[in-house]
């Protein structure tokens, strides 16, 4: 709450989000595409092979143009976005690691350098000299990814730095080297994926024997890529780990990474065999998108697994230190924060400072209306009271959620100006749909996530029924129940079905 | 009240020194490259709408060079973007916030630019008549950039109106156009930018002069001209910009501050020795020593003035933002790991450079001070050219 919310029309999540995969996208080739360059160009040297050597040249200038402008800047453009869209952690990552940057920024000096060198000096410097100056361009970008992954693996599973705020514990963290041979693997990978596409539109004829090599860079680390995954997934933190069966998006995600990575190398053997450019034009294109899909939905996994936390531990992705949190939900984000414009919810203001707390506490992640998980057509779908409980519990919620950073009166606001943002529609009383709006944010009936059939098995509808009329006298994360006896007698007689017919909560 | 910037539990990894001192350093090459790109697309344009082959040639020879010093205009931004983020990350963020859309734009905005330049440097044959257009587009665009971030840079030295800007609008779509200084703080940099590029011109005719010397001769006269007309109009902007400050700002270069008047001091001395320096080497027999040392002068220049900047900024900050109330807890370990990659990295560099100058070697020029250029020195009327040292 120390920073303005930038406020973004459809979602600043979509931001980052297409920002960081297009420069990973292209970031990773400019790694593993180094690596390619300059053991082709060696094997063009031992065999005296001027073909090749052209071809090189010609690929190393696709190569300089899209590395060098749009993976440079769009790198730039994430440092941009995450500094916009999350400042606390952002602030908090450059202080813990700025001297990590330091060292990248030093590779990437000579990163730059020694690529503009490598690309105009072809023909002009011995073979030995221009393949040292590649070398030393790999050795420099991969050790530039040795650094930010650092970074990116201690947002994730910052270990022990969180007792001791050590920098050695921040940055060799659990998943440091795990992520490493993950990424690694993606570079040389996206290295093959790109000299097929660049070798199937060239205008020279095509080389069988260039297609077979860029089909084994792509099928050789795809077919390592579940090894290292595996790696990479035992070394997540275990609380970390659980949002892969709590988040319900989360396991068809894997499952999407998991069948793409499976058709990558299906195709690599398919483009090992062609022999036409108009086989591997389209083919060619297919495996980028594939593998474009591949890495998308993958970091987007990674991202996810972080929930409901920036740095793991750390700060929330609402941009709340977690040191900070019982000060907040004590005194209150008005009393706080500086950006917003009353120092208290009065019945005057509720409306105008709900949409300055919706905006500080929770559209990171959220819009009210369209776009990224509108909440307007949640809220307005329940009584004014139960979302102003469900705002207070957003930790008790599916999706990992922050826990709310606020008091009572606050979430009340918000919850205020959420009903007020949507048009109420007539909502069906049946008892599936009561539980989908009254029970179903914090619970299953027999799914993953707080399933209740094993809780609830052999009671009677008339027990169920008292038990939600005397919810809030269960636990202190329960809210009282605020619907009317309509639909309690609808979800009582519904779930009273579904806990009978689920396989823990059936008839023995 | 709630401040608007709480104080930060964590610790800054360095003293405010050294980050200072390398933002400083970084910041100076970021402000001579890009001063080449920015000024270098105005002057390129300027040539190819006059479209002799002499000014063309010129064009040409900025065109080639524009993407690889772009690459290190970008390389040398990120690096005190960094320090500074450190040093005032709270104040810089909520600004940014408060012009984000313009802000983030900068990244779509360069690499358009970057890509135009790349266009211009590689099918200048095949581009023609749509090369003025292009050298304009890449000014435009970079105007953009430079215009975003005097935007901002402004906003940031005024912190009283964050929340009164942020609540009108937390969209982040406000400008800081009316802002008095933002003006002369404009030109100042774009006829800077000129009188650098206009350098830059010059120091490539001087290497064209042993091969081609009319074509040398008249590029670096026209170059050094160009440098000193933008140069004495930056000077009288800069007066204006001194004088559109607060007076209490203002002061700060004229005896409030130490620094700061030390700076203004030698700044102006240096931007004046550049003049004469550059002014003397248009019809000098030794332009190549007077247009380096020119150089040299210029980037006195250029670290007075951004230590002027910082003197102000960290004025305008004081109420809200001190760097000396940093909790500071030096990471020693990183930070020497740090410089010694940083002198390996220069070893590279230097070694890439070294090769990169083998693969294209500069003609041969006759020593400097020798007098070998008399023969190529103009002879006309009012040329002291044909005059020994």
């Amino acid at each position: 709450m120390n920073y303005p919310v930038w406020q973004v029309a459809f979602g600043s999540g979509w931001l980052i989000a297409v920002v960081a995969t297009l420069h990973v996208f292209v970031s990773h080739f400019a790694i593993g595409g180094g690596l390619f360059l300059v053991l082709l160009e060696g094997s063009a040297h031992r065999h005296d092979d001027e073909a090749l050597r052209a071809w090189l040249k010609r690929h190393s200038r696709f190569f300089l143009l899209l590395t060098l402008v749009f993976g440079a800047l769009t790198g730039v453009g994430i440092w941009f976005t995450i500094g916009l869209i999350s400042p606390e952690a952002t602030g908090r990552l450059i202080r813990i690691f700025v001297w990590g940057w330091a060292i990248e920024w030093v590779f990437f000096l000579v990163e730059i350098l020694a690529i503009l060198v490598y690309y105009y000096a072809w023909d002009r410097m011995e073979t030995l000299t221009h393949r040292a100056v590649g070398w030393t361009y790999f050795g420099a970008a991969w050790a530039s990814l040795a650094v930010i992954n650092g970074i990116l693996a201690f947002q994730l599973s910052p270990g022990a730095w969180l007792q001791d705020r050590s920098l050695l514990s921040a940055f060799f963290n659990p998943t440091y080297f795990s992520s490493l041979a993950v990424r690694t693997l993606v570079c040389l990978a996206l290295a093959g994926l790109y000299a097929l596409a660049s070798l199937a539109f060239t205008r020279n004829g095509l080389r069988p024997d260039l297609v077979k090599k860029s089909a084994v860079w792509v099928a050789a680390p795809v077919l390592l890529l579940p090894a290292a995954a595996w790696w990479y997934l035992r070394t997540v933190p275990a609380l970390q780990k659980t949002a892969l069966t709590e988040v319900f998006y989360l396991p068809h995600l894997a499952r999407t990474v998991m069948v793409s990575v499976s058709l990558l190398f299906l195709l690599a053997a398919v483009a090992w065999f062609s022999r036409s450019k108009w086989i591997l034009r389209p083919l060619s294109v297919l495996m980028l998108l594939l593998g474009f899909a591949a890495l998308a939905f993958s970091e987007w996994t990674r991202e996810d697994l972080r929930m409901p936390f920036l740095i793991a531990g750390d700060t929330y992705i609402n941009q709340v230190p977690v040191a900070r949190l019982a000060e907040l939900r004590a005194k209150g984000i008005l009393a706080t924060s500086p950006w917003v414009s009353a120092a208290a919810v009065t019945p005057q203001n509720q409306r105008r400072v709900g949409e300055e707390l919706f905006r500080l506490a929770c559209s990171h992640c959220h819009t009210v209306r369209k776009g990224l998980i509108p909440l307007a057509p949640k809220m307005v779908a329940v009584d004014e009271t139960f979302a102003a409980n469900l705002a207070l519990r957003t930790d008790q919620m599916r999706g990992r959620m922050p826990p709310f950073p606020g008091t009572a009166e606050e979430a009340r606001a918000i919850a205020h100006y959420l009903r007020l943002s949507a048009m109420p529609v007539p909502q069906p009383g049946d008892g599936a749909s009561v539980f989908r709006r009254r029970c179903g944010p914090c619970h299953t009936v027999s799914g993953a996530f707080r399933p209740l059939a094993k809780s609830l098995k052999g009671m009677a509808e008339s027990e169920l029924s008292d038990l939600v009329q005397n919810l809030d006298s269960m636990n202190d994360k329960m809210p009282p129940w605020t619907g009317t006896n309509a639909e309690r007698g609808a979800l009582c007689a519904w779930l009273a079905g579904q806990v009978k017919a689920s396989p823990v909560g059936g008839a023995p | 009240m709630t401040p608007l910037f709480p104080a930060d539990p964590l610790p800054i990894p360095a003293p405010v020194w050294l980050l200072k001192g390398l933002a400083w350093t970084t910041l100076l090459l970021h402000f001579l490259f890009m001063n080449v790109v920015l000024g270098g697309s105005l002057l390129s344009l300027v040539y190819c709408v006059k479209g002799k082959p002499r000014h063309l040639e010129a064009a040409l020879g900025v065109a080639r060079a524009l993407p690889s010093v772009m690459a290190y205009t970008i390389t040398f931004g990120v690096a005190p973007l960094l320090f500074l983020q450190v040093l005032y990350g709270p104040v810089f963020y909520t600004a940014a916030v408060l012009v984000a859309p313009f802000f983030l734009a900068i990244i779509p905005v360069l690499i358009l630019a970057y890509y135009l330049m790349y266009l211009l440097s590689w099918r200048w044959d095949k581009l023609g008549g749509a090369r003025p257009v292009l050298f304009a587009a890449v000014f435009a665009l970079l105007g953009y950039v430079g215009f975003t971030y005097a935007n901002l840079f402004t906003l940031v030295c005024d912190p009283e109106r964050f929340k009164p800007l942020y609540l009108a609008a937390p969209s982040g779509a406000h400008l800081n156009t009316a802002e008095v200084t933002l003006l002369p703080r404009l030109l100042h940099v774009l006829f800077g930018a000129v009188a650098v590029a206009g350098l830059f011109v010059a120091l490539q005719g001087i290497r064209k002069l042993p091969r081609d010397p009319e074509q040398g001769r008249w590029q670096y006269r026209s170059g050094a001209t160009w440098f000193c007309g933008a140069t004495v109009i930056a000077m009288l902007v800069g007066v204006w910009w001194l004088f559109a400050l607060p007076p209490e700002q203002r002061g700060l270069f004229l005896g409030g501050s130490l620094l700061g008047t030390l700076a203004f001091g030698v700044g102006v001395a240096a931007a004046l020795a550049a003049l004469v320096h550059v002014w003397l080497g248009i019809n000098s027999n030794r332009p190549g020593w007077m247009l380096w040392t020119g150089v040299g002068a210029l980037a006195v220049t250029v670290l007075c003035m951004l230590l002027m900047r910082d003197v102000l900024r960290d004025a305008a900050l004081a109420p809200y933002w001190r760097t000396a109330d940093l909790k500071v807890e030096p990471q020693w370990g990183a930070i020497l790991l740090f410089l010694l990659l940083f002198v390996g990295g220069l070893g590279f560099c230097f070694w890439l450079l070294r090769l990169a100058r083998r693969a294209f070697p500069p003609p041969d020029l006759p020593p400097l001070g020798s007098g070998g250029y008399r023969f190529i020195l103009p002879k006309g009327p009012g040329s002291d050219g044909a005059k020994g040292p």
